[in-house]
């Protein structure tokens, strides 16, 4: 044989073994494990909490690499799910409510918006809106097919007005007919658009009010974070983990080795607290005590919670001392162990 | 031409349909996802007359919407037609209308002429009216030198000859460019209802979106197409029968 010929050889055979080598070796383990989180709308303020558990590694100390998409008006987390493109996502009551009814296998997680943040804004110099029967004459904004087009329908069913007394008018995200006064009341998200169309109408020199369908018997929750059915049943740790991470550190003190219920004078006077659902539980709506009006660890309307003020009766003399304190040690300090905490003190102050 | 046209679609929409129906067995989704053949067939006897209504307002609009492209690309096609300083100046002109994208300037125009029918036609128009030209400065610039040569060294040659000429000896270029822009100009106005407007399918598209409805905007769809394979059927006739009628003459 050729010597070259055996050099050939020999080089391939060292190949294939270093191929097979290759193949046969097990693939390095990832570190975490690889999730998609679909929001439900654009990052804006409402997804603070989603965006500062990526940024401070919420996530990744649960072992989860999570991407938290942004959501938008043609995006559905629920479809994502069902197709497999996330484990997680936000979707909106009205879109649960719809995937139910079609049996799509969703599951709610956690409630975030425990009451809708759609109100409608308007102009007090021009007129009032104390009750329902105030819009009658009036032309009022919705976005037909959306669930602002429902709670209005609902309220004035509730207050016994029929179409032809409200000029239902169909708006966008162009706000030029609010400008203009075309469309005076027009619905926000509260906590968002309402935020910023005040600015702007107050640097014109303008004061604005919102009308509230909570406050007239339409409660409507909105954002809840949901999950598919095979995620909660074949992969509950990584539900439990993706939870904890949102949940658990945001809350401060009831995540994990932080101060929790047991510390809480109303969940010792009342046992029955202890299993309020402030940290979501897989699979079950908040129903129980904890979304009483009342109760210390009912999660704020617009997803603060309440029990972060101050033990829930103000600030005492001791509380303010500790609070100067604590925002001291962490003013330069990350905010993963010490976010509850936080939030509190800051409210107090 | 007109059954051919109709049976293509319908071929068409048959076979989507039945992909989605295969995709949701195969991967068994909900009738949230991929709605049922039974969910659509419901939501079809529920929305049709009102969808109806909503595609013949959005056809309206395309029409006329696609008239005006085929004016002005017509317009500019003939101006631009020479190799010279005001001929390319046109062409320059009229490609860079078309660099903005038309859903970067929509809202701008929703702003400015308000959500009804102008904003519309404009944008139904904007879209259709570019692929138009390009076709039509094509056929436009492009002597037909066998025929042209004989007008010319007889001094006969006026620039309506010329364009006759050209718009004969590609008639059947123009009949397939027009009909195709049909489509354009539909898609166009649909594009603009999705964005602002308060009317037409389009919108309804958008309200159905809003409820996550796939069934009515798989009606919806169907609505579109045969309307608009109507639409070009006819378009096609006409062609034809344009061309007859100069053959004749």
């Amino acid at each position: 044989m050729e010597p070259s010929c055996r050099l050939f050889r020999l080089a391939t055979g060292m190949a294939l073994i270093f191929m097979a080598a290759a193949l046969a070796a097990p693939l390095p383990a990832t570190a975490q494990e690889k999730m998609a989180y679909r929001l439900k709308w654009l990052i804006n303020a409402s997804t603070a909490g989603d965006v500062v558990a990526r940024q401070q590694g919420f996530f990744s100390r649960e072992g989860l690499d999570v991407a938290v998409k942004a959501g938008g008006p043609e995006r559905d987390a629920i479809r994502e799910l069902e197709l497999g493109y996330a484990q997680f996502g936000v979707a909106s009551a009205d879109q649960v409510i719809r995937a139910l009814a079609k049996g799509a296998p969703v599951v709610v997680l956690a409630q975030l918006f425990q009451v809708n943040p759609l109100q409608w804004i308007y102009r007090p110099a021009e007129f009032t809106l104390t009750t329902v029967r105030d819009l009658a004459g009036r032309t009022v904004g919705v976005t037909y097919g959306g669930n602002d087009e429902t709670i209005m329908r609902a309220l004035l069913a509730t207050a016994g007005m029929d179409k032809g007394q409200v000029k239902l008018a169909s708006v966008r995200y162009d706000y030029t007919p609010f400008f203009q006064k075309a469309v005076p009341i027009w619905p926000v998200y509260r906590n968002t658009q309402g935020i910023f169309l005040a600015d702007k109408l107050k640097a014109n020199g303008e004061a604005v009010a919102f009308f509230d369908p909570s406050r007239h018997g339409i409660r409507f929750v909105a954002n809840s974070v949901v999950s598919s059915q095979q995620m909660v049943d074949h992969h509950m740790d990584t539900v439990r983990r993706f939870t904890r991470a949102l949940f658990g550190r945001l809350a401060g003190r009831h995540g994990p080795g932080q101060r929790g219920r047991d510390d809480c004078r109303h969940c010792r006077a009342r046992p029955r607290y202890r299993q309020c659902g402030h940290a979501p539980s897989a699979g079950r709506y908040p129903s129980d005590d904890s979304t009483r009006p009342g109760h210390p660890h009912r999660p704020h309307r617009y997803g603060r919670l309440e029990a972060d003020r101050s033990d829930h009766a103000g600030p005492t003399p001791n509380r303010q001392a500790r609070c100067r304190r604590h925002l001291a040690a962490t003013a330069s300090g990350p905010i993963a162990d010490s976010a509850g905490d936080t939030n509190s003190c800051l409210m107090d102050s | 031409m007109l059954h051919r046209r109709i049976t293509q679609f319908l071929l068409i929409y048959i076979l989507g349909l039945g992909l989605l129906f295969g995709l949701k067995g195969v991967l068994s989704l909900s009738d949230y996802v991929i709605p049922g053949p039974m969910g659509v067939w419901q939501t079809g006897k529920a929305e049709f007359l009102r969808y109806l209504k909503d595609v013949l307002n959005t056809f309206l609009v395309a029409v006329i919407g696609q008239l005006l492209s085929i004016l002005m690309a017509f317009t500019v096609g003939i101006l631009g037609r020479r190799a010279t300083w005001f001929g390319s100046f046109i062409k320059v002109a009229a490609y860079n209308v078309q660099a903005y994208p038309i859903v970067a300037i929509a809202p701008i125009l929703f702003i400015l002429l308000g959500d009804g029918f102008l904003t519309r036609l404009i944008i139904a128009a904007m879209i259709c009216y570019f692929p138009l030209l390009l076709s039509i400065i094509g056929i436009m610039s492009e002597p037909v030198s066998d025929i042209e040569h004989f007008y010319r060294v007889t001094g006969r040659l006026r620039w309506q000859l010329e364009v006759k000429i050209r718009a004969f000896e590609n008639l059947n270029k123009l009949t397939t460019v027009i009909a195709g822009s049909a489509t354009l100009a539909m898609a166009g106005t649909i594009v603009s209802e999705f964005i602002a407007a308060n009317a037409g399918i389009g919108y309804s598209i958008r309200i159905a979106l809003y409820q996550s409805d796939l069934s009515k905007i798989l009606v919806a769809l169907f609505l579109i197409g045969i309307t608009l394979s109507i639409y070009q059927g006819m378009l096609e006739l006409i062609g034809a029968g344009v061309k007859k009628a100069w053959a004749a003459g």
